[in-house]
């Protein structure tokens, strides 16, 4: 009876396996890139190039996401107005020209004969829409936008006025993360809250296909028009060089670590800091690229760490080098410094706060804990292993700061879990963060009350809107620096540990790559 | 015939209420939350509040138990809130690479399985029974991540002769299918490989004692003859289910093997759906596995009842 059954349970499988194999036939779509090698400024090389991206993006639509892998992908395919160079002022790439007249009133002159994916020419009824769909998504634009909206002055023309100056909004205009894709009109109107579908951009590549949790496909776009001018960050000429390139969706890192090695992938995301010397005596190339902040953030809204003087303490007492050794492991990728921005944003850089930075002060921090009257109550750190950066500094943290007589805990969770937990500010005292970089100080997350656990504090409200409501970027730059020095003074709703790289990793036969506000693809070549 | 078959499919609903029930509960009570997710870190809680009521998290726990569930009768398992796309279709396209690396997995093992079992019955106590089933052993111990590791810094890395992560359909033809699907299903099939070379050499152990085998032996049949012709043959019945009934397991226990592998099977889809707090396709997906198993067993009670008529379904 067994033997039979077993025999039946066999076939049915067979025959299922190969009913399921047959239909997925014909799924695969055929990229038209030909391996034509002529075209955009003579520069394609033509063949694929394969990425092991180390996450599916939730959607394609960068609108409705802050998520690091939508930015990457949907920006192969969308363009914005402006875009940030390297050294993060916003530079026009499909305007033309921007009249910026005090900061207030803006006029956007677009480029002609933009083509759309769909065949379509670009006009400032396109960008209209899509500019104030993407207005009403992203925070700090709807804050300072308010009601106004982009609108139409003529095909090619849109202009926008603001209630009040702000030394800021072009900036955000530039954002990297969550940038005003623009799309065809009839698309940007109709889309939902969870982003659009249908994916008509301007890009250098169009998409092809998103086989889900699999790969993401694009193509060239034949009929793009590149700027006459040389890459400079997100800004500059994109050229295309390859024909087709696809996203393959490899969440483990050490799968995408053994695809790179045996040549599977052309290019790896984000390989584990410990894979770094490895890696180094290999062929490959590896570029360590600083992507963000590690923060130790503290629960400044509720509970014990509400008191400055706890927070203080904990920062006088850390012993910065020692957890970055730990958990980032080689001080190739990774630096240290009281920088709360870039180093490369010109216009926000700055030390101030510099002597507060990695103390590693136990007496000072002894007089702090009395001073806030500490009794041994205990504190809790929470992190995760989905990151183990996260994990090794945090464990690290709890070493050094029970050394100093503290009662701390650490209660690991999974990624999800964590992000949900941390809205509950009664839960948690402290717990280690990556932070990606951003383009001006308003936008950084840990200094925000909106974000879960940072507390309001009146000082740092006021300082931050004189950044916002500054009339020239001197004055902004000014209480900036004001602002960091109190930051690290006195505030701290979190200490600045390190800054971290994500290790890119390519084949030697890939040329071109560059890391600005994430990967830039548009400009790889593969020479095999 | 007919109410034995109406019978068991009634009895299946209460037992699919229960896992849907339980499986809802759990998924709903566990921390984390789709929007976040979906939104990014630096999704303000007005826009997390936003995204839940359009996906209808919101709703009370019971109501969202209702809404899914009368979906279900319609043959509906909702829409991922991450992907956006209905969970049949999910399912549909993660079944396809773990159906192919199960029956492949399965295939590797018996190749490797039964030549040992026979040739270690056919050699018994000696130094190459010894090894074969100390290897075998060694197949049942390994945990499959750990071969599978091994495999990839071997074949993939270190030789360069197999691809070490990712899926290729038929489609692309059977030669590239198979390149993709080696490692992963060496790893798999490892311990089902062990498992049946130990049950081959003891089945066939067992029969060689047997009386006829002594006679054929003693008539002068050669050996080779002897132990496939008379042995093997009679042997069979106990390997085969075992195959049979471990079959289902590699289907389901594919979750370490595809993650490591990167094949986007339906391992591979509860895991990503869990770190995403895809509620929908996660519950989908354990209803169609129990399903599968409640229908596949059905077809075959009533196919077996077919076959061998001393079996009476309607009785009893």
């Amino acid at each position: 009876m067994k033997l039979k059954r077993s025999f039946l349970a066999l076939f049915l499988f067979a025959a299922l396996a190969f009913l399921f194999a047959a239909c997925d036939g014909g799924e695969e779509t055929d990229a038209d890139g030909s391996g034509e090698s002529e075209g955009t400024e003579g520069s394609q090389t033509g063949g694929t190039l394969n990425i092991a991206l180390n996450a599916q993006p939730p959607t394609l639509d960068p609108v409705v996401t802050t998520s690091t892998a939508s930015r990457d992908t949907a920006r192969m395919m969308f363009e914005s107005l402006l875009v940030l160079n390297s050294e993060y002022e916003p530079t026009p790439l499909l305007a033309e020209e921007v009249e910026n007249d005090n900061n207030q009133n803006f006029t956007f002159h677009l480029r002609e004969g933009i083509m759309f994916h769909n065949g379509e020419e670009m006009t400032a009824e396109d960008v209209v829409a899509s500019m104030n769909r993407w207005k009403e998504n992203e925070n700090q634009a709807s804050e300072i936008i308010g009601d106004n909206e982009f609108e139409e002055v003529d095909e090619y023309t849109v202009s926008l006025e603001l209630d009040e100056p702000s030394s800021l909004i072009m900036g955000i205009m530039a954002i990297a993360g969550q940038f005003g894709a623009i799309m065809p009109k009839d698309i940007a109107e109709n889309a939902g809250p969870d982003g659009v579908t249908e994916y008509v951009g301007t890009g250098p590549y169009e998409f092809v296909e998103w086989a889900q949790d699999n790969y993401i496909h694009f193509q060239r776009f034949e009929d793009y028009q590149p700027l006459d001018e040389e890459p400079d960050g997100l800004a500059g000429a994109r050229t295309a060089p390859v024909d087709e390139i696809y996203f393959y969706i490899a969440p483990d890192s050490s799968t995408r670590l053994a695809g790179i090695q045996s040549g599977e992938y052309d290019l790896a995301y984000q390989l584990p800091f410990d894979s770094y010397q490895q890696l180094m005596e290999t062929d490959l190339k590896v570029e360590p690229s600083l992507a963000g902040d590690m923060i130790l953030q503290y629960n400044s809204a509720d509970g014990l760490f509400s008191d400055p003087k706890m927070r203080q303490a904990v920062n006088a007492a850390l012993n910065i080098d020692e957890i970055l050794q730990a958990s980032l492991v080689d001080p190739e990728i990774y630096t240290m410094g009281a920088n709360l921005m870039e180093d490369e944003n010109v216009q926000w850089a700055t030390d101030a706060g510099e002597e507060y930075y990695n103390q590693n002060d136990e007496e000072l921090a002894r007089q702090l804990l009395d001073e806030a009257g500490y009794d041994g109550e205990e504190v809790k750190i929470v992190t995760t292993r989905d990151y183990q950066h996260y994990y090794d500094s945090s464990v690290v943290i709890q070493e050094q700061l029970e050394n100093l007589g503290m009662n701390v805990s650490l209660e690991v969770y999974d990624w999800p879990s964590l992000t949900d937990l941390v809205q509950d500010e009664s839960a948690w005292h402290m717990r280690v963060n990556g932070y990606t970089f951003r383009p001006n100080p308003t936008q950084v997350l840990y200094l925000q009350p909106t974000t879960a656990g940072v507390g309001q504090d009146d000082r740092a409200d006021e300082l931050m809107d004189s950044i916002a409501e500054a009339d020239t970027e001197e004055e902004a730059r000014a209480s900036w620096e004001e602002m960091q020095e109190y930051v690290w003074s006195e505030y701290l709703p979190g200490t600045k540990l390190g800054r971290y790289s994500h290790l890119y990793v390519m084949a030697d036969y890939v040329d071109g790559f560059v890391y600005s506000n994430g990967g830039i693809f548009w400009n790889i070549s593969v020479n095999k | 015939m007919l109410s034995y078959i109406m019978k068991r499919i009634l009895s299946a609903i209460p037992v699919l209420l229960v896992v849907s029930i339980v499986i809802f509960l759990i998924i709903h009570i566990t921390p984390g939350n789709p929007a976040s997710v979906i939104l990014g870190e630096e999704a303000t809680p007005e826009q997390i509040a936003e995204l839940e009521e359009s996906l209808g998290l919101n709703l009370p726990i019971h109501q969202q138990y209702f809404s899914w569930i009368a979906g279900v009768f319609q043959g509906d398992l909702g829409t991922s809130y991450f992907m956006k796309a209905p969970v049949t279709e999910s399912i549909a396209n993660s079944i396809v690479p773990t159906i192919s690396l199960a029956i492949f997995a399965q295939i590797i093992a018996l190749l490797i399985a039964i030549p040992i079992g026979v040739l270690a019955a056919n050699k018994r106590g000696s130094f190459a029974d010894s090894s074969m089933m100390v290897f075998a052993l060694l197949g049942m111990s390994i945990p499959s991540f750990l071969l599978a590791l091994l495999l990839v810094l071997l074949f993939g890395v270190q030789l360069g002769w197999l691809p070490v992560a990712g899926f290729r359909p038929l489609s692309e033809g059977l030669l590239i299918h198979l390149q993709y699907l080696i490692l992963p299903a060496i790893s798999l099939g490892a311990i089902q490989a062990a498992l049946i070379a130990r049950m081959t050499r003891s089945s066939i152990l067992e029969v060689l004692n047997m009386n006829y085998i002594k006679s054929a032996r003693a008539k002068g049949v050669k050996n080779f003859s002897l132990i496939l012709k008379h042995a093997f043959r009679n042997a069979l019945l106990p390997i085969l289910t075992v195959v049979g009934q471990t079959f289902g397991t590699l289907i389901t226990g594919a979750v370490v093997v595809e993650t490591v592998f990167n094949i986007p099977g339906i391992g591979q889809l509860v895991i990503n759906s869990i770190e995403r707090r895809d509620f929908a396709v996660i519950q989908g997906v354990v209803l169609f596995i129990t399903v599968l198993y409640i229908f596949l067993n059905l077809i075959i009670d009533i196919l077996y009842g077919m076959i061998d008529p001393r079996v009476r379904l309607d009785r009893k």
